[in-house]
């Protein structure tokens, strides 16, 4: 069930350049679902099904791709009363972060984000902020954390109906709960090759060396994508639970006809109701896998979810189900 | 003198040949190989078939500088800034333009002669021009062409207590940090890598690691550093004379952290002094490299650079001698075993 790989998923936060803790957690499970499990340089995550098979017996290499990181924060300065100065990785608005919890990755530290005084709201940015670890000083501060540590925005996922999950910052762990359940449940002929990337929050680093190194055939990136179905909503195409979003394009890419048509003809043949994302304003590591090497065919699967902010993002337990089915019928 | 003639000599980004032939001429006498590559980039390699791992060091031979884009017929011309540069601070500073090195001054309208509605903003790129003496149009085309290039005429000093100054620390003390290594041996397999563009966008250094392919990477650079007055402790980014500046976060790379708490682990048992790099902002080679084929482990220690980007940029000798010497701790270290990496981890 998607929603069991996302209830174990949910808990595990991945900072952008240190998505460690995710890391390993996935490791250990991929070795009941895959062939070959293994890590490259950057902490990507590869999990491979088929790995041995002669090419003259697959039709292809499919890649399956879904980032593991966060948008986070970077510690730049402790000061003497140990207070933490930090600077945003991703698109952040550091007006919007004051009273915020962050959870420090490399320690589990939690802290809080704290303004200076006298600064008007329009013009607070990263250098008024300071996070509150309630250290006595410098000394104990530096006993919990150091310069260079991560941190994502802390906050629980809650069930708002038997279908709706909401929880801060999700897109990473609502993709890697699809691409496990795809892994676990395809019963496929090719060779397939998920993998699990980093640091897409910082222009899809990790994306870019796993196409290189996995060289596939196709490569299709599971991410999410903004729903418009609430009040005056700019673009109100794209709605919650109307089932999976097939990429046509995003901010980073165009996708080709013959790869958004096969993904189309997949949905149809699974009985699958679909959407249409045109998704202008959306990041995804579409580009980075598709100009690897000589031009990698790439296409995109999305789940649609409410993003009134970083911290409160809705998903629909039917799209990420939808989606799986969708996936399957691909591969298979 | 190194640092003098290796910061006076003239190298705008994709013009790096006079620095290249210094360089070249220095490290000659030490190298098993020496090429270059199609964009410029001089590569030095040393006892390539030694057991890994492979290191490759790099540091980008290219500085901030201008072209000349336009001469007017007054023989004033008109100029463009080659990699970032602070338009604000350029009035008045003297240049060497072209193959010849002539001097030129950076001119605008006398202060007196301007509105008063003038003198509230800094001067734009279009109300400064270069001015080599020439009373025409025609006498300036004898001497330069459009498309030549500029740098700011700084000459080398040392000054104070052991500091010195100079137009193109960045990144001409890291091609020092590099001579002084590739002089000594270690039994490694290393490539000293000088590449080019570094300031337009990093584009020397991609070739340089896809062609080399190496296990690992060191980038030295001068880096940004602002510990003047008034500058909180969360907006100077390095301080000089605190030792070589390591980098966990900037604008183009998230450090590997397994390296980079080797190498900081080497600067603690050497006892030479190290300081973290305070800021996201700026980003140099590694920032290419890493991402190169599957991705390669790389790290950047970096000299902090005050004034950098501007015509007289300072640094602490002491920083550039503990560059020098954690660069050596760093080698002896991975060739006693001390940093392994398996690029398939299990």
């Amino acid at each position: 069930m998607t929603k069991t790989w996302f209830e174990q998923l949910m808990h595990l936060k991945s900072p952008t350049g240190e998505e460690k803790l995710m890391a390993s957690w996935l490791k250990e499970t991929l070795k009941t679902i895959a062939d070959d499990v293994f890590e490259d340089v950057l902490g990507n995550v590869y999990a491979v099904k088929n790995p041995r098979r002669e090419m003259s017996e697959v039709k292809e290499t499919i890649m399956l791709s879904a980032h593991m990181d966060e948008p986070s924060f970077t510690v730049i300065d402790i000061d003497d009363g140990g207070f933490l100065r930090i600077e945003g990785i991703g698109d952040w608005h550091a007006v919007n972060l004051i009273g915020a919890r962050l959870l420090f990755a490399r320690t589990q530290t939690i802290g809080v984000v704290g303004v200076e005084p006298h600064v008007e709201l329009a013009d607070v940015a990263f250098r008024h902020l300071f996070v509150d670890i309630a250290a006595k000083n410098r000394k104990d501060a530096e006993q919990r954390i150091a310069v260079g540590d991560l941190a994502t925005v802390h906050g629980a996922v809650e069930t708002m109906t038997s279908d709706v999950f909401v929880g801060p910052v999700l897109s990473n762990r609502i993709s890697c709960a699809v691409l496990l359940e795809v892994l676990q449940k395809a019963n496929n002929q090719s060779k397939m090759v998920a993998v699990f990337t980093v640091q897409k929050q910082v222009g899809s680093r990790g994306a870019r060396v796993a196409s290189y190194r996995v060289n596939s055939d196709l490569a299709v990136v599971i991410d999410v994508t903004k729903a418009g179905d609430t009040p005056h909503a700019e673009r109100p195409s794209l709605a919650l639970g109307q089932g999976p979003a097939i990429k046509m394009l995003d901010a980073t890419m165009v996708v080709a006809p013959t790869v958004r048509d096969r993904l189309i003809d997949c949905a149809n043949k699974a009985g699958v109701t679909y959407q249409r994302e045109v998704s202008p304003a959306t990041t995804s590591d579409a580009n980075a896998l598709f100009v690897s090497r000589g031009g990698i065919p790439t296409g995109g699967v999305s789940i649609v979810t409410r993003q009134a902010s970083f911290f409160s993002n809705m998903v629909h337990v039917a799209d990420m189900k939808k989606a799986v089915t969708l996936l399957t019928t691909l591969v298979e | 003198m190194l640092l003098k003639q290796l910061t006076e000599a003239v190298g705008p980004s994709g013009f790096e040949t006079q620095v290249r032939n210094l360089i070249y001429k220095e490290a000659n006498p030490f190298a098993q190989n020496v090429y270059t590559d199609s964009l410029g980039t001089l590569f030095i390699e040393k006892n390539m078939t030694a057991k890994g791992p492979k290191v490759l060091l790099t540091a980008h031979m290219d500085e901030v500088s201008f072209m000349i884009v336009g001469i007017e017929e007054t023989g004033l011309m008109r100029f463009r800034p080659i990699g970032g540069v602070d338009v604000r601070i350029l009035v008045s500073k003297v240049v060497l333009v072209g193959d010849k090195g002539l001097y030129g001054v950076i001119g605008s309208k006398a202060v007196h002669l301007q509105k008063k509605e003038e003198r509230e903003h800094p001067l734009e790129l279009d109300q400064l021009f270069i001015d080599i003496g020439a009373s025409s149009k025609q006498e300036a085309e004898e001497h330069v062409a459009v498309g030549d290039i500029a740098v700011f005429a700084t000459t080398y000093e040392e000054i104070g207590d052991e500091c010195a100054k100079s137009k193109s620390f960045d990144d001409r003390v890291g091609c020092a940090v590099l001579l002084e290594t590739l002089k000594k041996d270690f039994a490694l397999p290393l490539v000293f890598a000088f590449t080019v563009q570094e300031e337009i966008g990093l584009r020397g250094a991609a070739p340089a690691a896809y062609r080399t392919n190496p296990d690992l990477a060191i980038v030295l650079e001068g880096t940004v550093c602002s510990d003047g007055p008034d500058t909180p402790s969360h907006g100077q980014a390095t301080q000089v004379d605190r030792g070589p500046a390591l980098s966990v976060v900037d604008a183009k790379t998230i450090a590997h952290r397994d390296f980079l708490q080797h190498i900081s682990q080497v600067a603690k048992d050497a006892h030479i002094p190290y300081q973290w790099r305070r800021t996201i902002g700026g980003a140099n080679d590694v920032g290419a490299i890493h991402l190169t084929r599957e991705g390669i482990v790389s790290a950047a220690i970096s000299i902090p650079t005050r004034y950098i980007h501007a015509p007289s940029q300072v640094i602490s000798l002491r920083d550039y001698k503990h560059a020098v010497d954690l660069v050596e701790a760093v080698l002896r270290s991975i060739e006693q075993g001390g940093f392994v990496n398996d690029k398939n981890m299990v």
